[in-house]
């Protein structure tokens, strides 16, 4: 599960970029004009309330929006002069999503939920979905469905989801938003691990600025704009987190 | 594989749905399967009667007959011909009912050339017992005939008894029409029997007349051969001909089998667009439900045309689920409604087959009314932007703005698929 053995960690580089919604009066910019640097193998949270344009900030490096204007420079490619295959194709080999609301298919096991994603790269899929769920402690509950599974073991089964693949870079959308504060730790120090046992960039959106301080560096952000950038210099463990 | 094996435990979650889905397709398919399948036998069995009674491609009346005849003979297309005479005149049974039956000679002793009979019950003429006749089925069954029994007809001198040797089937008569202005013959009012030169010499030559009868070579240009006779006969002068197509019994009977052929479809298309619309309405509402499946799997570096061929699948999986056993039941019912439908009307040949194109028309047909039902929820699936679905609803458009599609289908907002489509 290295991802660092494969493809080593991206480097991202925002230049300008902005995302407006709709047309005319009814346009919402939710980005304007980002200029951000991500360098690889960094934890990086991006904090903001509601609304503060974090979320699109997320999907435009994930590849499933596009920006209106701006380049987003991923080892050097611009990801926005992707076409939509080439963009596939990045989403695929480069990209792991974890969400806040675990988006497990119901009527698949907690294996063949994993097992979905990996099918999709090279390799022996239902083994490497093993090592990833027993990575994140659920190799004795593979073959439970969805709804016998907590929310903190659903999200577990996501994380493994968003590995599985061995992608170098790791996007998660409120991993913690829907879950309890014990349940929240034990994810982000899933996450933590995943970042920085195999190297990957990790970018984690949040409106907790609790969680903020378990990361390297926080990107704070409101009304679609980054209003600050800074360097956390003695992250903490994902035991101590409170809140 | 993993797709695989979602597709069908999302079938086995919404199995009551889908079930209700297979069942309306199989049950079009059957219809067609059985009706088509039926509609098949039923021209085969016609086909198999009239080769074997040798029934006329040609039939000429009036004119010089023998000359007709011995020219339309001579023709390389021409397998054989035969001249007959047939009369119209009054039969009585049962000592009161009168009816106007026709007198059709045939040689006594043997099978003419063309337009034979088939016996059902009794005997064929015989040359001793000149008296004796061959009833038509139809009379026989109306008024209870059978070998042995005896009614009159009205020759010159009055009320002339006859027997009836035997019962039998002739292609001319499956279905019992006068002629051709009066094709829905009451079988009260009208009747055939075949009798030999024996009784037809005591009729009155006013109410008779003289027929050539041509049967073709197999394989020969029908058209062009019939085209060939009618020109011989209306040079020897006859008063009419026509070509087996136009044949009284016969073009009532290929209406009917036509309307039997057409109805074989017109149902089952009902079916199947009852189960399209159902098939339809089932995923769209699936696709909506699992949009953030959709968008995951999207998000996930799935490609569009995966997403889209998943949904399909839903449509060709129901589909072939219905298509495959209706064949099965189709071409077995059709069985059953061949042999109802060749007693109904006293075909005395059944033809049953297994109709290998009918099973594989059946089984596409499923497949495409499941395709197409699911085609347009599957490109609704396939359209997802992952982020949207993610998210959940899209925003609300801002006040006053339709959205362009809108516009174009003022009704498709009225269907699920057809909101989502305005909406996007």
């Amino acid at each position: 599960m290295a991802a660092s053995g494969q493809t080593p960690p991206p480097g991202l580089a925002l230049r300008g970029l902005s995302k407006t919604y709709g047309e005319g009066r009814a346009a919402v910019r939710a980005l304007k004009s980002v200029d951000l640097n991500i360098a690889p193998g960094q934890f990086v949270v991006v904090l903001g309330p509601s609304g503060s344009g974090k979320t699109t900030l997320l999907n435009l490096i994930g590849g499933i929006e596009s920006p209106s204007a701006g380049r987003l420079l991923i080892d050097g490619v611009d990801v926005a002069a992707m076409s939509v295959e080439e963009r596939t194709t990045y989403r695929r080999e480069r990209v792991g999503f974890v969400f806040q609301f675990f988006n497990l298919i119901p009527t698949l096991s907690a294996l063949e939920n994993v097992q979905l994603v990996a099918e999709l790269v090279k390799g022996d899929a239902e083994a490497a979905s093993r090592r990833a769920l027993e990575r994140v402690g659920l190799n004795s509950r593979v073959d439970h469905f969805p709804s016998a599974l907590s929310g903190g073991e659903q999200q577990r089964v996501a994380i493994a989801r968003a590995v599985v693949k061995e992608p170098p870079l790791l996007l998660c959308d409120e991993p913690t938003g829907s879950l309890d504060l014990d349940t929240g730790r034990q994810i982000l120090a899933l996450l933590r691990a995943a970042g920085r046992r195999d190297g990957r960039t990790l970018l984690l959106v949040t409106h907790n600025s609790v969680i903020a301080r378990v990361a390297d560096r926080v990107v704070r952000m409101r009304s679609g704009e980054v209003v600050a950038d800074e360097t956390v210099t003695q992250p903490i463990a994902p035991e101590e987190v409170e809140w | 594989m993993i797709l695989r094996r979602k597709l069908l435990r999302d079938m086995r979650r919404r199995r009551g749905q889908f079930a209700a889905v297979v069942l309306t397709i199989f049950l079009g398919i059957v219809l067609f399967g059985a009706s088509y399948d039926a509609f098949l036998n039923l021209k085969a069995s016609y086909q198999s009667l009239f080769d074997d009674l040798r029934f006329a491609h040609v039939t000429t009346v009036g004119g010089d007959t023998q000359a007709i005849a011995d020219e339309v003979a001579a023709r390389p297309e021409v397998v054989a011909v035969t001249t007959r005479t047939v009369a119209d005149i009054p039969f009585r049974l049962g000592g009161n009912h009168k009816l106007l039956g026709r007198v059709v000679g045939l040689p006594a002793g043997s099978q003419p050339e063309v337009d034979q009979v088939m016996v059902l019950r009794g005997t064929y003429l015989d040359p001793a017992r000149p008296e004796g006749v061959l009833v038509e089925q139809h009379m026989s069954n109306r008024f209870g005939l059978e070998p042995g029994s005896s009614f009159e007809v009205l020759g010159p001198q009055g009320w002339t008894q006859v027997r009836v040797a035997g019962v039998v089937a002739s292609p001319e008569y499956i279905w019992p029409a006068r002629s051709r202005q009066d094709i829905l013959t009451s079988t009260d009012d009208f009747g055939v029997v075949f009798a030999g030169a024996g009784l037809l010499e005591t009729l009155p030559n006013t109410a008779a007349h003289r027929e050539v009868l041509a049967f073709f070579r197999p394989g020969s240009d029908g058209t062009a051969s019939e085209a060939v006779v009618r020109d011989i006969a209306l040079r020897h002068e006859a008063v009419d001909v026509y070509t087996r197509a136009e044949q009284p019994s016969n073009a009532a009977l290929q209406e009917d089998v036509q309307g039997f052929g057409d109805l074989s479809l017109m149902f089952p298309l009902l079916f199947l667009g009852a189960a399209g619309m159902a098939t339809y309405v089932l995923l769209t509402r699936m696709v909506y439900s699992q949009r953030a499946q959709i968008g995951l799997l999207l998000a996930n570096g799935f490609r569009r045309r995966t997403v889209f061929r998943h949904y399909l699948a839903y449509g060709l999986a129901a589909g072939l689920a219905g298509a495959v056993p209706a064949v099965v039941a189709g071409a077995l019912l059709a069985r059953i409604i061949t042999g109802f439908y060749t007693a109904a009307i006293s075909v005395p040949v059944t033809v049953v087959r297994l109709h290998p194109e009918t099973l594989l028309a059946g089984v596409l047909f499923g497949l495409v009314a499941g395709a197409v039902s699911a085609l347009s929820p599957a490109l609704l699936a396939s359209r997802t932007t992952p982020a949207e679905a993610m998210r959940g609803s899209k925003p609300p458009a801002g006040p006053g703005e339709a959205s362009s599609r809108s516009w174009c289908l003022p009704c498709a907002g009225c269907l699920p698929a057809g909101k989502w489509c305005c909406a996007a």
